[in-house]
């Protein structure tokens, strides 16, 4: 075995994922020692597992405009220009820059001095996309999404995958489309498109098929004791799952029995029948009616929808006297008035009655 | 010290006792120094697979790689002769590209990465290959045991089906006849790599059946009533796809029997490969239509 193969091997290359976190620290400290200051990365390399891999956890993509919300450059649009998936973190156009001395050996063309500004790389975490909505009037407005969230999938042409809908939270109707990728070209391993897609098997005898009828000898020992994966005589749950195409979410049956519903709740009667109201008023009247508890009979009496209370007769009696006894005395109050007008002019002097 | 023949202690003693055997006219020439320059190699050279496009190692440029690996969905698609082919191709990469590595591996160069990667997408692609042959084998393993199973209930159902239809000489029904015996029984149309054995026999037994039940009644004569034999078996199956077609086999059979031939059982497949033999010899006599090369 070369030794290239024991480097790369799972089995017999050194994996520092194997260690504990502090012995793995001490590698990492004695690999950054080892590098000159210049290309010593300002943040730590993130483990394998919990690098991001997918546009949801990254949130942008190369290309996408951007807000920094930390920092120096807290406040300003730029746009990101590449990911750097050992750190989780994205370069920016725009953005705090760290100054390094480069020796010449390493100097980029068109460099002249050794010492250059290296942009350092920002989390996604301290960024928010930027997107455009047309107002009602045709002009446009620049929006920076707070918090995303990404539901639904479509798939994108130019990223030759499926990619989710990002969306603002709590306005999900608004859509923030990710960012045109530059195309990649073709390199000289690179196979044709239509000639990947080309099909050239096709099977269509269970005696005969194109390949050498010894074949499997050559796959696999015949001597060999290990049982052979693809000999098993059972499906797992797994497997099962693999080869039964997708249900649909609602089957048939629920869809007619959920019409089914419906159609009986349209059909129920929104107000209750005079027949239905006769007959619960006649079997209430009659209960109530049997009652032979006067305490309980006085209380059902009280709630009656009739039912008035002797103090309220009472006021109300005395107010329709008072009322009377009033239009009595304005009564007599104008035959006086009548009577004094009457014998003003004859008694002019001291008129006592 | 000039090189002796070392293992033979007759030349050593016969070296120390006589002298240096150097003829005396011989003349010392220039060393020829070891550069490049005086290596020759034929161009044909087979280790030169071990180099891309004949040079010592590769530009950065070539080692940089934008694509992925051949996917077991994309080799699905490939028939066996792609797959091995590409098995090749990747071989031969991989032979490359490990050559190089040791190269910088031994200057601790960092392009060793890049060998790595390219490396594992080839390593890749040739474990999909193998992945999708074992799936082929053992999907056709698979189906020959779900014939024994379901397979005769399916030729009754096909029988029943053809002998119900009322008009069975059309191209559809052909084809889908061609087709059933290919699939099931591996009975090629123009005989093509044929081998003739238990399968092939119990094919055109089944194909002959069809017919014979098919035509039969349609027939005024009732010569025959059954198939004795596997040669008239053999001429039904051979004739016997169309009505005129079968009119002629069972003259054949009539003419046949006269003879008074049975064959027994034992010798079934020789007589049917001797029969399969003649007619590949008359359609082999038959001088192909030069038309293609005229309109070319």
């Amino acid at each position: 075995m070369s030794s290239l193969a024991k480097q790369g091997s799972k089995r017999y290359g050194r994996e520092l994922s194997r260690y504990p976190h502090y012995i793995r620290k001490m590698f990492d400290q004695m690999q950054e020692r080892a590098q000159i200051p210049a290309f010593r990365s300002e943040y730590r390399q993130v483990d394998e597992n919990e690098r991001y891999n997918n546009p949801r956890q990254w949130l942008v993509q190369p290309g996408d405009t951007v807000m920094i919300t930390k920092g120096k450059f807290a406040g300003t649009l730029t746009k990101v220009v590449a990911l750097q998936k050992e750190t989780n973190r994205v370069f920016l156009e725009q953005s705090e820059t760290k100054r390094v001395v480069v020796p010449k050996q390493f100097w980029q063309p068109g460099q002249t001095s050794h010492i250059i500004d290296y942009p350092l790389p920002q989390h996604p975490k301290d960024l928010k996309v930027v997107g455009t909505i047309v107002n009602d009037d045709g002009t446009e407005k620049k929006i920076a999404a707070d918090k995303l969230v990404f539901k639904g999938e479509y798939w994108d042409e130019d990223y030759q995958k499926m990619m989710p809908y990002r969306r603002i939270k709590y306005n999900e109707n608004i859509i923030i489309p990710w960012p045109r990728p530059d195309p990649v070209e073709d390199c000289i391993y690179s196979t044709d498109k239509n000639l990947v897609n080309e099909r050239t098997f096709f099977p269509n005898s269970i005696i005969y098929s194109d390949s050498p009828i010894d074949l499997i000898n050559s796959m696999r020992h015949p001597l060999m004791k290990r049982p052979y994966k693809w000999d098993k005589q059972y499906l797992t749950k797994s497997d099962i799952k693999r080869l039964v195409p997708p249900q649909p979410l609602l089957s048939d049956n629920k869809k007619a029995g959920i019409l089914e519903r419906q159609q009986i709740k349209e059909n129920l009667p929104s107000k209750p029948l005079p027949e239905t109201i006769n007959l619960v008023g006649d079997k209430v009247s009659q209960f109530l009616n049997n009652i032979t508890d006067p305490h309980l009979a006085k209380f059902i009496n009280k709630n009656s929808p009739d039912y008035k209370d002797p103090k309220d007769l009472f006021i109300e009696k005395q107010k329709k006297l008072y009322d009377e006894k009033i239009k009595e005395n304005q009564q007599l109050n104008k035959i006086k008035s009548f009577v004094e007008a009457k014998y003003k002019l004859k008694r002019t002097k001291n008129l006592h009655i | 010290m000039v090189g002796v023949a070392r293992f033979s202690t007759v030349a050593a003693r016969f070296a120390r006792a006589k002298g240096y055997r150097i003829p005396h006219d011989v003349q010392l020439r220039k060393p020829i120094l070891p550069t490049i320059d005086n290596l020759k190699i034929r161009e044909d050279h087979p280790l030169w697979e071990f180099f891309h496009e004949k040079q010592f190692v590769r530009s950065v440029d070539d080692l940089d790689i934008q694509g992925r690996s051949w996917t077991v969905q994309d080799l699905r698609k490939k028939s066996f002769e792609d797959l091995h082919a590409l098995w090749y191709v990747c071989l031969k990469e991989m032979n490359k590209i490990q050559r190089e590595a040791v190269l910088y591996e031994d200057i601790s160069s960092s392009k060793i990465q890049q060998c790595m990667e390219l490396e594992t997408a080839l390593k890749n692609s040739m474990l999909s290959i193998r992945q999708v042959l074992s799936e082929r084998e053992a999907g056709l393993r698979n189906a020959r045991e779900e014939f024994k199973v379901v397979g005769e209930e399916y030729l009754k159902e096909f029988k029943e089906e053809y002998l119900n239809e009322e008009n069975v000489e059309t191209d559809e029904w052909f084809d889908k006849l061609e087709r059933l015996q290919y699939a099931i029984f591996g009975i090629n149309s123009t005989y093509e790599s044929v081998i003739i054995n238990e399968e092939f026999l119990e094919g055109i037994k089944y194909v002959s059946s069809l017919y014979f039940d098919k035509f039969s009644s349609q027939i005024e004569e009732k010569a025959v009533t059954e198939l004795k034999d596997i040669v008239e078996v053999y001429k039904v199956f051979e004739n016997g796809s169309t009505l005129d077609g079968f009119k002629i086999a069972i003259e054949n059979i009539v003419e046949y029997r006269e003879s008074g031939l049975v064959i027994p059982r034992s010798k079934e497949i020789m007589v049917i490969q001797n029969l399969v033999d003649e007619k590949i010899n008359e359609a082999n006599q038959i001088p192909e239509p030069e038309s293609a090369e005229i309109s070319a």
